[in-house]
């Protein structure tokens, strides 16, 4: 998968042979039959199967706890935005969201800016140890960390951190490292030598010609590797779960779970927690829908 | 890169100190942060300690003998493996199906392609938090719209309590498990596909195969290596699960222990155990995962190689 987010990659299939116009292929390929009108409709049904569960909880989110109760049909006669503003003040959703993009972007700019010289130095660099540290980034892609929560519990306990989201943001700023490493790495290694010893010529120095002439040519893979490790980090629960103790350091995880246990009975208000919970994902996602959908199948049918 | 590229770099190599500056802050996180944890957490697994961090002493291997002999590990060890066998199971067949059978019929649609993509990714991005708790909504039986649109329909034998009752537990479990992760296989597979030669598949087409035979003799031998990509990060998903479980059934796995899961096992044996020798044991639940985990993607991994390149 390596050869994956690589800038050499172009978004035409290979398939793509310029045809005269789409709609006539598509007559010319496919002529309307029983059996292609069935699959059509199956494509639909599981369309349907996949976004009408998340378009209720999103109806649901502007009804009002008495519609939802008599009345399944998840479409907002009268919408109502008096959820949001209860999850929002009442049960402190305000300091939960604020906690996780805290989080989340902290953890994702720290681990960026420790694995960006790193892949530089493993992929441009001769020095000693280098292939070990190589394959000792590379084979954290593969290592269940989950299963050190326990010391790594007494880790920041020992650290005084404990209760507070700096341990979240050590825990995720680490564990971005190999996924950030490997991907860069690729990028680095693909540069041309030639940029670098005319800079070097010319009597820049080593740390220069990273910051002004290799970094700013690698700057679409850093925001592709930033988006990749932002999903996870936000979705994450067992970390806060198990680290935080107060209320007011709680993310969004955490925050939603309490929510359920106390709020049981006010569905109104659950399903607006949700869409809370869900928003800035759905809106990266509308951002950076081609980053991600070209990241998700990089490497593959080339 | 030419000889002369490479001895220009070799008169011009970094310092010892610069080349530290770049590389020692990313070893130094990721050394004290993970790596020195989870070396402890499998040292650990063959001491005894009592009380949080204060050790007894070694105790060779009688963490994992207690962990194979004794309540109530010999109860919940089999259990919660088996369970997640079965999401593993479960998920593989109706990913590789479902998920291929979609990316397959996609590959013939042009401008919608990107549009149905997109509608069956979506449950990817949502937290699996958010998925149980919204699923846990949905199929409430007292206001759950699922219950509801079955009796609409007539199906009233159909309105069960379907995460209350152990039976039915976990079947939704790997179900809303597969509706979450759908969109991955399909983009995988969709990209896969894409990419396979049209030579073949119209050297097929002259020689008289069906769409299903070109599928089947052409389009999917070439999709194995795919095929087991998808495959072992399932494996890996499936051993790791821990939030759908935890937003269904709490830590322990209701009702009666039916979604119950090795991840769930751990945690509660880390952090709900009260017992003095608590890291101990969870170090040892930790070291049978790790193993389980790294020595199956190895293995898997082996297998997919060595059928790769028979394939070329």
């Amino acid at each position: 998968m390596t050869t994956a987010v690589l800038p050499a990659r172009t978004g035409t299939p290979a398939n793509d042979d310029a045809p005269p116009s789409p709609a006539r292929r598509l007559r010319r390929r496919r002529p309307v039959t029983p059996q292609t009108v069935a699959i059509h409709v199956a494509l639909w049904v599981y369309a349907g199967v996949s976004v009408i569960p998340l378009l209720t909880m999103v109806g649901n989110s502007f009804r009002t706890h008495f519609e939802i109760a008599s009345d399944p049909w998840p479409i907002p006669v009268n919408p109502t935005v008096e959820n949001y503003v209860h999850a929002w003040t009442q049960a402190n959703f305000a300091t939960y969201a604020l906690n996780s993009v805290i989080v989340t972007v902290t953890s994702v700019l720290l681990s960026t800016a420790v694995a960006l010289p790193a892949a530089y130095a493993l992929a441009r660099w001769r020095f000693r140890g280098r292939a070990g540290l190589e394959s000792l980034f590379i084979s954290g892609l593969l290592i269940p960390f989950m299963l050190a929560i326990l010391p790594m519990f007494y880790l920041m306990d020992f650290l005084g951190l404990v209760d507070s989201i700096f341990s979240l943001i050590l825990i995720y700023g680490a564990n971005g490292i190999p996924f950030t490493v490997f991907i860069l790495l690729a990028f680095f290694r693909q540069l041309p030598a030639e940029l670098e010893e005319a800079a070097l010529m010319d009597g820049a120095s080593h740390v220069a010609v990273f910051w002004r002439v290799m970094l700013p040519l690698v700057r679409p893979a850093i925001a592709t590797v930033m988006i990749f490790r932002f999903v996870p980090i936000w979705n994450d629960f067992l970390m806060p779960l198990v680290m935080l103790r107060s209320r007011s350091n709680y993310t969004l995880g955490v925050g939603l779970t309490t929510f359920f246990g106390e709020y049981q009975t006010d569905w109104a208000s659950l399903f607006a927690g949700l869409v809370i919970a869900t928003v800035p994902l759905l809106l990266l996602f509308i951002v950076a829908t081609r980053q991600i959908v070209d990241g998700l199948t990089a490497g593959i049918g080339k | 890169m030419s000889s002369t590229a490479r001895s220009a770099r070799d008169v011009k190599r970094p310092s010892t100190p610069v080349v530290l500056m770049f590389v020692l802050p990313a070893f130094v996180l990721f050394a004290v942060v993970l790596l020195y944890p989870i070396g402890a957490a499998l040292a650990f697994s063959l001491f005894e300690f009592r009380g949080g961090m204060n050790l007894v002493g070694f105790n060779w291997f009688q963490n994992f003998v207690t962990l194979f002999t004794k309540e109530p590990y010999i109860t919940q060890l089999p259990r919660a493996f088996g369970h997640n066998i079965a999401i593993l199971v479960g998920t593989l067949v109706l990913q590789n199906s479902i998920g291929l059978f979609l990316a397959w019929q996609l590959q013939k649609l042009e401008r919608m392609r990107r549009v149905f993509q997109v509608l069956y990714t979506t449950p990817y991005l949502v937290s699996p938090l958010v998925v149980g708790y919204l699923w846990t909504l949905l199929l409430s039986p007292t206001f759950g719209p699922v219950n509801a649109l079955l009796r609409a329909l007539g199906l009233d034998a159909l309105a069960l309590p379907w995460l209350g009752d152990p039976k039915t537990a976990l079947p939704v479990l790997i179900l809303v498990s597969v509706w979450q992760w759908i969109g991955f296989p399909v983009l995988l597979y969709g990209a896969a596909l894409a990419g396979q030669p049209q030579e073949l598949l119209e050297a097929g087409a002259i020689d008289g195969a069906s769409g299903w035979k070109r599928f089947r003799h052409i389009s999917l031998p070439l999709l194995t290596p795919v095929i087991g990509t998808v495959s072992i990060l399932t494996f890996i998903g499936a051993m790791e699960s821990f939030t759908l479980p935890y937003a269904f059934g709490g830590a322990t796995g209701s009702p009666a222990g039916a979604t119950d899961v090795l991840s769930l096992l751990f945690f509660r044996e880390s952090f709900h155990s009260g017992a003095s020798n608590a890291l101990g044991m969870s170090s040892a639940v930790a070291t049978v995962l790790f193993l389980f985990i790294l020595g199956g993607a190895t293995i898997a991994r082996r297998m997919l190689s060595r059928y790769e390149e028979k394939l070329t």
